[in-house]
């Protein structure tokens, strides 16, 4: 398979800078070296532009509603098992409205992809605060300082179960596209949280601020490494942070049989 | 032989209420006579009044009661005092010492209002009426059973005690009340407690032995429901529990093949039932009142994207959390209107268990042939209320299914229709956005027009399709008086209106798209129903609607209250208010 | 007065008063019942049962409770299958 292959006639609309570009480069590269066919790759976005992405890559994706995405994907993983399912949405989706559900995945390991386009605005919006704002900070189209505080996703996939957790950067392709890779191949629930910039509403954290902060480790953390590292305060890690191997959902509810005359213990003798 | 009786059998709940009323429904079906009993309780857990109210011969409630085993003082005080004039009293001796302000459990307003009635120092024993009193010396009757080193359940036979008194009085034989004891529950003591109460009861019997011929399965509507999504081929159910919706996932999770999933919340629920659809599996949702609100968006979802749904929705009494252990039809605009935008969909009410079973394989049959959400609209009251149903219902064939492989999943067609195409066989997008006949959004304004009137057109194909089946008419063509009404009052109003001349009533069946009953109401319109208005509102838009009786208190609607509807609409008057129920 | 209903050892049925669980002899017997087992009963621990308001009150209340009159037990006896007794739904 091609990266062309997944192209779809769809004008993209994203502002020239943005960081979606790379993921979705990433991403078309990632499936094609997976050789992953068109129509058994799902797509699942919920509403923001990150999930517009939906309409740029080809696969039979589903556009769903704010914040949703993750059970719709969860039903149609285990509806049909054989489909790679792969949530893209942005940080405010996932972790804002959706966060429930984010957690609930965990809680599952279902074989659902998460990948959080983390630009810490709400973008199609018009720029409020997103849930990986930091407490104090005044981004251009905010009316006052953001009053409240940042949530880490990392550490929140982690204490839900989530048996994949990466971190990556939109606009290092190559390593994106191996994590992006790897979190597929990865049986169970993988999340990868995915830093851009937005360059029409972050004025703050921009290309510059983000490589200023970011490094990678070689392997996998244990867990307490990896509190430790997501508290630092000007140094971002990337990479694949956790992995582990536990049975996963589709697993467990699979294979069920009906009964036998069930209906007997209602019959009157 | 014609037996119509009616009784109630109260206690606190976790003290073998259950098990009684079990016993009792259950020794009539043994007997091939027709039996309907339904659970009154409240939203605890152990300690509150409940109470299980069952007829003999036919299949609604009335009151006032024939006969009544109260074996606690809070059940003498609600039940005795809805028992007629000669009726059967079983109760516990001690507790007719019991005053009326030493009842921990009891609510203060009924208390209030007995008070009111009998004064403030009211015995248990002193509301008595003339009735015919049975009253066990309970104390003794456990000595002579000689428990002391048994490891029996104390309330449970003082139960069977009540029970097996009362079945005998009211003209079962031994043979069969030790046969529906020991079904429920095991031990020699129980049956030996049978012989106790029997003993006592041979005075009171004036009834001959009841025999009659049905036979079958004796069920709960959760239960019907459920056995009917099992065998119409459920693949995919997702709930979150909520009463009264959660013994039907239970049994379906217990006894299915489907694919079963607790969810962390409605939304999820029905997001994961919606994926699952679209990926091919037969799906549905169980909820009640405040689990569909939660529901509204993703419905808005389904009928915007065509993903074929069933929502089974169990009414309770609302708004909000309401009571959630007590009935109601106040879902009804709802259902219609759920989901922001013009969503327009199908909604099904059953009257009954054996239309709640069969309205089950249609809502399949419909949700997937029109690609629409389907409201299966129930109530508490036929979720908790038990009836035996015939076993020849139960060999209906599932639904078959069809996909396509078309390239285009909006197709804009003729009916309104598009082929059904499976996610994972096509490349395609499913938009919660407006969009093309790809599923790629779009805000063309012409685009948009015809994806509007293309969805409107299938609305009206289903119109079309329901006509034959939206409502049903009983009784005379020309009556003075037109009963219309939907969902669980269907048996007290046929069985109120069987022996009056002049009353016809019109079921609807299909609640949306709404039907236009204009050409068969004659004579005044009355409309029954357990919310402020909803249905009568709704038929406004096809003919007039001259008084309405509505039931507000949470209990189901009983005969005698149709009976006295039908008596004030013939009166002249516009609004009843139905307020019996304990 | 030497009853079963004033014995350490005897707590009541939650419905049934006049019976319950005697626990040094693992039997069922009647409030009016004794034996020479016999110990006067003491109120222990944070949570008091009383049967005349159905409910648990705190040990603190217990005076005022005593002061009406209302009969106290360490614990209560419940059958131990009440939670089928229960209609969930």
């Amino acid at each position: 398979m091609k990266e062309s292959d997944y192209k779809t006639q769809a004008w993209v609309q994203w502002c020239p800078g943005c960081g979606n570009y790379g993921i979705l480069t990433a991403l078309k590269k990632a499936v094609a070296e997976l050789e992953i066919d068109p129509k058994k790759l799902v797509i699942v976005g919920g509403i923001g532009c990150a999930s517009r992405i939906v309409y740029y890559i080809r696969g039979s994706n589903v556009h769903a509603i704010h914040g949703r995405a993750i059970p719709i994907a969860t039903g149609i993983k285990l509806a049909n098992p054989e489909l790679t399912v792969i949530v893209c949405a942005g940080d405010g989706d996932i972790l804002g409205i959706g966060a429930g559900h984010f957690v609930a995945l965990g809680r599952r390991n279902a074989d659902v992809k998460v990948f959080i386009h983390d630009n810490s605005v709400y973008g199609l919006t018009k720029g409020q605060a997103g849930p990986t704002l930091d407490k104090g900070v005044k981004l251009r189209a905010m009316v006052r300082a953001n009053v409240q505080d940042r949530i880490d996703p990392i550490l929140l996939a982690f204490v839900s179960g989530y048996s994949f957790i990466a971190r990556a950067y939109a606009y290092h392709l190559k390593e994106l596209r191996e994590i992006m890779k790897d979190a597929i191949l990865h049986k169970g629930s993988a999340v990868v949280d995915i830093l851009q910039p937005c360059v029409t509403y972050n004025d703050l954290m921009t290309r510059d601020w983000f490589e200023q902060r970011i490094y990678y480790v070689e392997k996998p953390l244990d867990e307490k490494d990896l509190v430790e590292k997501s508290g630092q305060k000007d140094r971002i890690v990337l990479g694949v942070l956790y992995k582990s191997q536990k049975e996963t959902l589709e697993r467990v509810v699979a294979n069920r049989k009906r009964m036998e005359n069930f209906l007997n213990k209602f019959e009157v003798k | 032989m014609k037996v119509d009786l009616s009784f109630a059998i109260g206690g606190a709940q976790g003290s073998g209420v259950e098990t009684a009323g079990k016993i009792a429904t259950l020794a009539f079906a043994m007997k091939g006579v027709e039996v309907f009993g339904s659970r009154e309780y409240h939203s605890n857990i152990v300690g509150a009044h409940s109470y299980y109210h069952i007829r003999v011969g036919k299949n609604a409630l009335r009151l006032p009661f024939d006969a009544v085993v109260a074996m606690d003082a809070e059940s003498i005080f609600t039940l005795a005092t809805n028992l007629r004039r000669g009726g059967l009293l079983i109760c516990n001796s001690e507790t007719l010492e019991t005053k009326l302000n030493d009842i921990p459990s009891m609510s203060r307003w009924l208390k209030k209002r007995i008070a009111e009635k009998y004064g403030v120092e009211v015995k248990a024993g002193d509301i008595l009426g003339d009735f015919k009193v049975l009253a066990f010396e309970l104390k003794d009757a456990l000595r002579r059973l000689n428990i002391s080193k048994s490891k029996v359940s104390i309330s449970r036979i003082v139960n069977v005690i009540g029970v097996s008194a009362m079945l005998y009085s009211l003209g079962l034989d031994k043979e069969t009340i030790k046969r529906a004891v020991e079904t429920r529950v095991s031990g020699e003591l129980n049956l030996m407690a049978v012989e106790l109460a029997i003993e006592k009861a041979k005075g009171l019997r004036e009834l001959e032995c009841l025999e009659g011929n049905r036979e079958g399965y004796l069920m709960s509507g959760n239960e019907v429901v459920a056995t009917a999504k099992i065998l119409a081929g459920l693949e995919f159910l997702s709930y979150y529990p909520i009463t009264p919706a959660t013994d039907e996932a239970l049994f379906i999770e217990e006894n299915g093949d489907a694919v079963a999933i607790q969810a962390e919340d409605e939304i999820s629920a029905i997001g994961m039932a919606l994926g699952a659809s679209i990926s091919g599996l037969r799906a549905c949702v169980t909820t009640s009142g405040p689990g569909f609100s939660l529901m509204n968006e993703m419905i808005s979802f389904a009928v915007q994207a065509e993903i074929p749904i069933v929502i089974t929705l169990w009414m309770r009494a609302s708004p909000s959390t309401g009571m959630a252990t007590r009935t109601s039809q106040q879902d009804l605009f709802h259902a219609i209107f759920s989901g922001h935008g013009d969503t327009g969909k199908i909604v099904i009410a059953s009257g009954d268990h054996r239309e709640a079973f069969e309205d089950t394989f249609r809502a399949f049959e419909l949700a997937e042939r029109f690609q629409i959400p389907v409201v299966h609209l129930l109530d508490k009251f036929l979720a908790s209320s038990i009836t035996m149903l015939e076993k020849n219902i139960f060999s209906r064939e599932k639904p078959a299914k069809t996909f396509s492989d078309s390239e285009q999943r909006y197709l804009i067609t003729e009916d309104g229709i598009s082929p059904f195409v499976l996610l994972g066989s096509q490349t395609m997008v499913v938009s919660s956005l407006e969009h093309d006949e790809y599923g790629f959004a779009t805000e063309d304004p012409f685009i948009r027009e015809k994806m509007m009137l293309k969805r409107e057109r299938k609305l009206r194909t289903i119109a079309k399709s329901l006509s034959g089946e939206s409502f049903v008419v009983y009784g005379d063509k020309d009556a003075e008086v037109t009963i219309v009404s939907f969902g669980s009052t269907k048996n007290a109003i046929l069985n109120a209106i069987e022996t009056m001349e002049n009353v016809k009533f019109v079921q609807l069946r299909i609640l949306s798209p709404f039907p236009d009953i204009s050409k068969v109401v004659s004579g005044k319109v009355l409309c029954i129903e357990s919310n402020l208005g909803q249905l009568s509102f709704l038929l406004r838009t096809c003919c007039k609607v001259d008084a309405i009786a509505k039931k507000l208190n949470g209990r189901p609607i009983y005969e005698n209250e149709v009976k006295k509807a039908i008596k004030a609409v013939k009166n002249g008057e516009e609004e009843v208010i139905l307020s019996e129920g304990i | 007065m030497k009853k079963c209903w004033l014995c350490r050892s005897w707590i009541p049925h939650y419905q049934h008063e006049f019976v319950g669980l005697c626990i040094e002899t693992e039997e069922f017997v009647f409030e009016d019942e004794y034996c020479n087992l016999f110990e006067l009963r003491k109120l222990e621990g944070e949570f008091i049962w009383c049967s005349s308001c159905k409910r648990e009150i705190n040990a603190e209340d217990v005076e005022q409770h005593k002061s009406m009159g209302h009969k106290l037990f360490s614990a209560v006896f419940m059958d131990k299958d009440y939670r089928e007794e229960i209609y969930e739904g």
